[in-house]
């Protein structure tokens, strides 16, 4: 749904990008990833139609975005990283312009946008000026005005920067029903945590360069294979490892601080184990045969951060 | 969509960014409350000036006074309000990091650029409107009729249409208000300060000949009235204003959209069209006024005809430089261009200018033959549109021969083309020791007004088989020309469609 071959950007004698090459499959929720002044923004400019590359060839939804920016713009909807708004307007007369601009007919206009405005949950607002409205509400209508002409294709630059907790978490909701919707959505953003729970795909990119790419499964499996578990028993560490230890499968067994509030018996360890979820099954029953009193099992579920970490050098970008 | 639904859009969708920035000036309390006070201020003046007058002059005059006063106050009010609203109009979309939105929404930069003048102009008309009760005072003292009022108004929204572009014009290529703003005000006060001086000369000549009532930059209220209906009617009063009115306004637009065309968009283009249509229409006008400068009827057909001369050689460059700017704005999308069966049968240029470029070709032709025309008016147009086809034609095989160039050496290559065939026409009157200068011209020139020329002699003098020979001569250099300019393209489509390269430059 989103191809890039070669990509590189130059602006007068510095590159920015260095032949990205991306492969992003219809449907997917593909987050993008990297460091400040990575080259995700110019990346995403140039697959938005809104820059030309220096070389190399990009595709989204199968048109070329050098050659055709306004078939592109069609199939594409982009929020940008802190876009401006018009705040003198109310936020029904906002989708309204643009549902006109992006060239809505009129008879279906009113439908369009109360579709939309029903998807993103902000009809309480339809009335109210945009400059009255807080950052997450702006961030709603923003992404709805984005979805007006129904694109397949949703770029979303940084769209959860700035938000409280409660807009976030709402946010993703979102996004999450939108991938269900079938839509294909490149999402950039610093919060790994929040990436990895609604990313299907993922890409690296540093210094110009993507480092890593693939679904969440293959970056676990190539880059920090095995399964991870946290268990939480009353009793001492030894005993615990003591079980644990008898079983080939599990690599290795490591304490974990536990919190200030929990009581002094409490003990946790992160286990390292090879197989599936089956060998967790028998973890556990031999510690319960051993009697030993679990209270907690959380099985880690991919660590992107560990994975950004481990694949990222953290070098700055360099001036020419 | 069908011309007539085309028509009804507007109407029934009208410009977003209109209704847009209407809402958005109309919420905002400090427009309000300077329209306000700018009312106030102009309706105090004016007050002030009618009970000063009052008691000095007769009912009359005070009734003119204050008509100029009011009129000047609005036109000046219009120029700045509207060079400071037009001037933050895109610039204020970038600074507030809005225009990317706009730019995907698919929406053209004409649209946009027009919703935003329009608005904007709306706005800044609404000060001399609110003001209108003022001008009743007008009617109170007299000196002063409808119609002129009429003018007047049309007159200051002019003035103040005009402020409104340049200031968009200039704010499509400012990043900051502040500067689009600076740049705005400075253009207003030098074309206010030069457009004023040139009115004033202008009107000043007419101002003797006909004794107008009113001077200075204001003249035009009077003098419709006060010329009579003749050749200088007809180019003071309609032919000059329009033209040099609609030239002014598409130069602004046209730098407007400059500014907001895209990354690897070739920005030259608004311009280079401006530049071809401002050229030829100020020839045009001038083979227009031809009757006004020239005295006798000897001058005046040769003012006439090297007005069109001139017309003919400039539409021919620039219709060059229209014909090579490129389809593609990238190399990828002249090679698809090329690569497509349509391709091979059409210019490697912008299908919009090919299609306006005959345009102005078939504006010209009609242009040419409501002027010269005393015989068969279908023959002169089939000469004059025969000869700018070959011509046309030579110019777009000839761009296609010399792709592997870059347009500069296919520029120069066509100036060439033009000097030499120029110089070929008297080479060959001095072989053929011809002395006559319109049969000279007719034989081998380039340039169609001379085919024009010799055929509307020809026509006059049916039984002269020197006529007969001269148009020959001339059809068959068109011919060749044309089945040479054929060949060029038809070579080179065929090229590459086998070989897939595509135009440079």
């Amino acid at each position: 749904m989103i191809r890039c071959e070669g990509l590189v950007q130059r602006f007068g004698g510095r590159t920015v990008l260095h032949g990205v090459s991306l492969d992003v499959p219809r449907g997917s929720v593909f987050g993008f990833i990297g460091p400040n002044g990575a080259g995700k923004t110019t990346t995403i400019r140039i697959l938005a139609t809104l820059s030309l590359p220096t070389e190399g060839r990009a595709e989204v939804a199968g048109v070329d975005v050098i050659a055709h920016p306004a078939e592109v713009r069609r199939k594409l909807g982009y929020m940008p990283d802190n876009a401006g708004i018009y705040e003198r307007i109310t936020a029904q007369e906002y989708l309204e312009f643009f549902a006109s601009a992006a060239g809505v007919a009129v008879a279906s206009r009113a439908k369009v946008i109360a579709n939309v405005v029903e998807l993103t949950e902000i009809g309480h607002l339809a009335g109210r000026e945009v400059m009255a409205l807080s950052k997450g509400q702006r961030q709603r209508l923003l992404l709805a005005r984005t979805l007006l002409h129904d694109p397949e294709v949703l770029i979303l630059d940084e769209p959860a920067s700035d938000l409280d907790p409660r807009a976030r978490i709402e946010l993703r909701l979102l996004f999450a029903e939108l991938g269900r919707m079938g839509k294909t959505i490149f999402l950039s953003s610093h919060i790994l945590t929040e990436l990895a729970d609604i990313c299907s795909h993922v890409g690296i990119i540093e210094q110009g360069r993507i480092v890593t790419a693939g679904t969440m499964a293959d970056l676990q499996a190539r880059l920090r294979p095995g399964l991870r578990v946290k268990l939480s028993a009353l009793g001492p560490f030894e005993a615990l490892d003591r079980v644990l230890k008898t079983f080939s499968f599990v690599k290795a067994v490591t304490p974990v601080a536990t919190e200030a509030h929990e009581p002094r018996e409490v003990t946790r360890v992160a286990v390292h184990y090879e197989g599936d979820h089956h060998r967790l099954a028998e973890l556990v029953a031999a510690l319960c045969r051993a009697e030993i009193a679990l209270i907690a099992v959380e099985p880690e579920r991919t660590n992107l951060e560990q994975i950004f970490m481990d694949v990222t050098t953290g070098a700055q970008p360099t001036e020419p | 969509m069908s011309p007539l639904s085309r028509l009804a859009q507007p109407f029934r969708d009208p410009n977003p960014i209109l209704r847009k920035e209407l809402l958005g000036v109309l919420r905002t309390p400090l427009y309000l409350r300077a329209l306000t006070a700018s009312v106030l201020v102009l309706s105090s003046i004016v007050v002030a000036v009618a009970a000063s007058s009052s008691d000095r002059y007769d009912h009359a005059q005070t009734g003119q006074a204050v008509f100029l006063l009011f009129f000047g106050g609005a036109a000046l009010s219009m120029i700045v309000t509207g060079s400071v609203l037009g001037a933050s109009a895109v610039s204020q979309e970038r600074e507030a990091r809005t225009l990317e939105a706009l730019t995907l929404t698919g929406m053209p930069p004409w649209r946009l650029l027009l919703g935003k003048c329009l608005s904007v102009f709306a706005a800044t008309a609404l000060v001399p409107v609110a003001a209108v009760p003022i001008l009743s005072m007008v009617g109170l003292f007299g000196g002063v009729n409808l119609g002129q009022i009429v003018i007047a108004t049309g007159y200051t929204l002019t003035w103040g249409l005009f402020a409104v572009v340049f200031g968009a014009g200039v704010s499509a290529h400012s990043a900051h208000v502040r500067y689009a703003v600076f740049g705005a005000l400075l253009l207003a006060f030098v074309g206010t300060f030069f457009g004023a001086a040139l009115l004033t000369s202008l009107g000043h000549d007419l101002h003797t000949r006909y004794g107008l009532g009113l001077e200075g930059p204001f003249f035009f209220v009077d003098a419709y009235s006060a010329i009579p209906w003749g050749p200088e009617y007809r180019f003071y009063l309609i032919t000059l204003p329009g033209v040099s009115l609609g030239l002014l306004l598409w130069g602004a637009f046209a730098l407007g959209l400059a500014g907001l065309l895209e990354p690897g968009q070739d920005r030259t283009l608004p311009l280079k069209r401006w530049l071809l249509g401002a050229v030829a229409a100020g020839l045009g006008a001038l083979t227009h006024g031809h009757a006004v400068f020239a005295s006798t009827p000897r001058t005046r057909g040769v003012v006439a005809f090297l007005a069109l001369a001139a017309l003919a050689v400039v539409c021919l460059q620039l219709g060059f430089l229209w014909v090579t700017a490129p389809l593609a704005t990238n190399p990828r999308m002249a090679r698809e261009h090329a690569q497509r069966w349509l391709g091979a049968l059409t210019p490697p240029t912008q299908r919009a200018s090919f299609v306006w470029l005959l345009g102005v070709y078939a504006l010209g032709a009609a242009v040419v033959v409501s002027v010269t025309a005393r015989g068969d008016h279908l023959a002169l147009a089939s000469a004059w549109g025969l000869g700018w086809l070959a011509t046309h034609l030579g110019l777009v095989g000839a761009l296609a021969n010399r792709k592997a160039q870059p347009i500069g050496s296919a520029r120069a290559i066509m100036l060439g083309v033009i000097l030499f065939t120029s110089a070929l026409v008297w080479l060959i009157a001095a072989l053929l020791r011809i002395d006559d200068v319109d049969r000279v011209l007719s034989i081998a020139s380039l340039s169609p007004i001379w085919l024009l020329v010799a055929v509307e002699r020809g026509l006059r003098a049916p039984s002269d088989p020197a006529w007969s020979a001269v148009i020959a001569s001339a059809a068959g250099v068109y011919g060749l020309l044309g089945a040479l300019s054929l060949g060029l393209y038809a070579r080179n489509a065929r090229a590459r469609l086998v070989d897939g390269s595509s135009p440079r430059g």
